[in-house]
């Protein structure tokens, strides 16, 4: 066995990494994706995809957190840690999210990108996932050994008016509970393998999903910046992750933001 | 697949608790999320709707909303029965299946009743629940359960 040491280099001054629309990704960005989603895939323990989808459903326990107050630090707490596994093998990596408001989205319901059964002639990765031997074996005997989809009309995914008036909503209890049922809409909608919590996180275009979810929560926040998460519930840890309510709260504390567009140069050094 | 639906009497505002409203939501308490992930389509005075009723505003079609399930149980026996706090110094989470609260917002359908001068709706919750790997029929047949509904309008 050889253990390689990593040298600790470009930990300092690490400008934010930015999220962005999957329809909006130029091509060295989606085959970063891919590449990233093909690596952890191909790995079986618990650097990789089955170690990660896991987490949220089958294999027992199922950490996630749904109908609760935690819904989104929790599943914030998610993202960060699968983007960073990501990172691991494609380090300019990022997570994007799915508009499902979108016109575009409102005429072809999963963006493209996740449902092209192929990419460059390779099949594509965003397209669906491998389910843990385990989790199959504790779902029972009917239990699939890869995802599935079946999504409804795309007229029927939630509308832009929709979250533009829940963005209005000032409570934090109240927004949170109303994105949760436009989340649970639309876990409903792509249905299959999408629509059922144990298996969910197995599907790639969960991770856009989600990404879109916690997008909007951070939308909420900076219209409303004195309003927040109520005290009592900050110092809750968010098992297996090892974070807090309020370690979550900040966005570009956990090194990253969205951006509807974003361009860097180097100059210099 | 669907389940039993629900169906049950809700007073309107009356008097001067009657002004126009800027919204008003449904919401319903103590949903079960256990079993297979549905969909729940509410319709006013229209008691006999069924998954196949149209969901226009002429059958009392006021909207509908998803609840992500759980997909039945997976543990041992008890491993999904609700445990509450065994003290004040219990620091663990709350059990995962803690009923569910939604909110769905009427506010027009609600209007219009309240336009046309009725004091109580009856509302129908029709469960809906579509195929998926591991939903079965006989966890669709009782999976929606509902402990309270209330309405709140706001000016």
């Amino acid at each position: 066995m050889t253990i390689a040491t990593m040298p600790a280099q470009q930990l300092t001054q690490a400008p934010l990494s930015y999220r962005k629309n999957v329809a909006m990704l130029r091509a060295p960005q989606l085959a970063a994706l891919r590449s990233a989603f093909t690596a952890s895939m191909g790995v079986g323990d618990d650097r990789g995809w089955q170690y990660w989808a896991g987490i949220h459903g089958l294999p027992l326990p199922m950490y996630c957190q749904h109908h609760t107050p935690l819904f989104l630090a929790w599943h914030r707490a998610y993202l960060y840690y699968f983007e960073l596994s990501l990172k691991d093998f494609e380090p300019t990596v990022t997570l994007p999210w799915w508009d499902w408001t979108s016109a575009w989205s409102h005429q072809v319901g999963v963006p493209l990108r996740y449902s092209d059964a192929e990419a460059d002639g390779q099949p594509n990765p965003l397209a669906g996932g491998p389910i843990n031997a385990l989790a199959q074996q504790q779902a029972g005997p009917d239990a699939p050994d890869h995802t599935s989809r079946e999504p409804g009309s795309p007229a029927n995914l939630p509308t832009a008016d929709q979250i533009s008036e829940l963005l209005d909503r000032g409570d934090f209890l109240d927004f949170q509970q109303q994105l949760e049922s436009y989340h649970d809409g639309v876990h409903v909608w792509v249905g299959g393998t999408m629509a059922e919590i144990p298996l969910a996180a197995y599907d790639p275009v969960f991770f856009a999903h989600h990404t879109m979810i916690d997008r909007i929560w951070r939308l909420w926040q900076l219209r409303h910046p004195t309003a927040g998460v109520p005290d009592d519930l900050l110092g809750e840890a968010l098992p297996p992750f090892n974070i807090t309510v309020a370690q979550t709260i900040d966005v570009t504390a956990l090194g990253y933001d969205y951006a509807s567009f974003s361009s860097r140069t180097t100059i210099g050094g | 697949m669907s389940g039993v639906a629900i169906s049950f009497e809700l007073e309107l505002p009356t008097g001067t608790a009657r002004p126009e409203h800027a919204r008003a939501d449904l919401t319903f308490y103590g949903l079960d999320h256990s079993g297979p992930s549905y969909e729940v389509r509410v319709f006013f005075n229209h008691p006999d709707a069924d998954p196949d009723t149209p969901l226009t505003p002429g059958a009392g079609f006021a909207g509908s909303f998803a609840v992500f399930g759980h997909g039945g149980c997976f543990g041992e026996e008890g491993h999904c029965d609700l445990r509450p706090p065994v003290s004040i110094f219990d620091r663990r989470l709350p059990h995962q299946l803690v009923p569910a609260v939604r909110a769905l917002t009427v506010t027009g359908a609600i209007g219009d009743l309240m336009r046309s001068d009725t004091q109580t709706v009856t509302v129908t919750a029709v469960p809906v629940v579509r195929s998926s790997p591991l939903a079965r029929a006989d966890q669709a047949a009782d999976v929606l359960v509902i402990d309270q509904v209330a309405l709140h309008t706001y000016e």
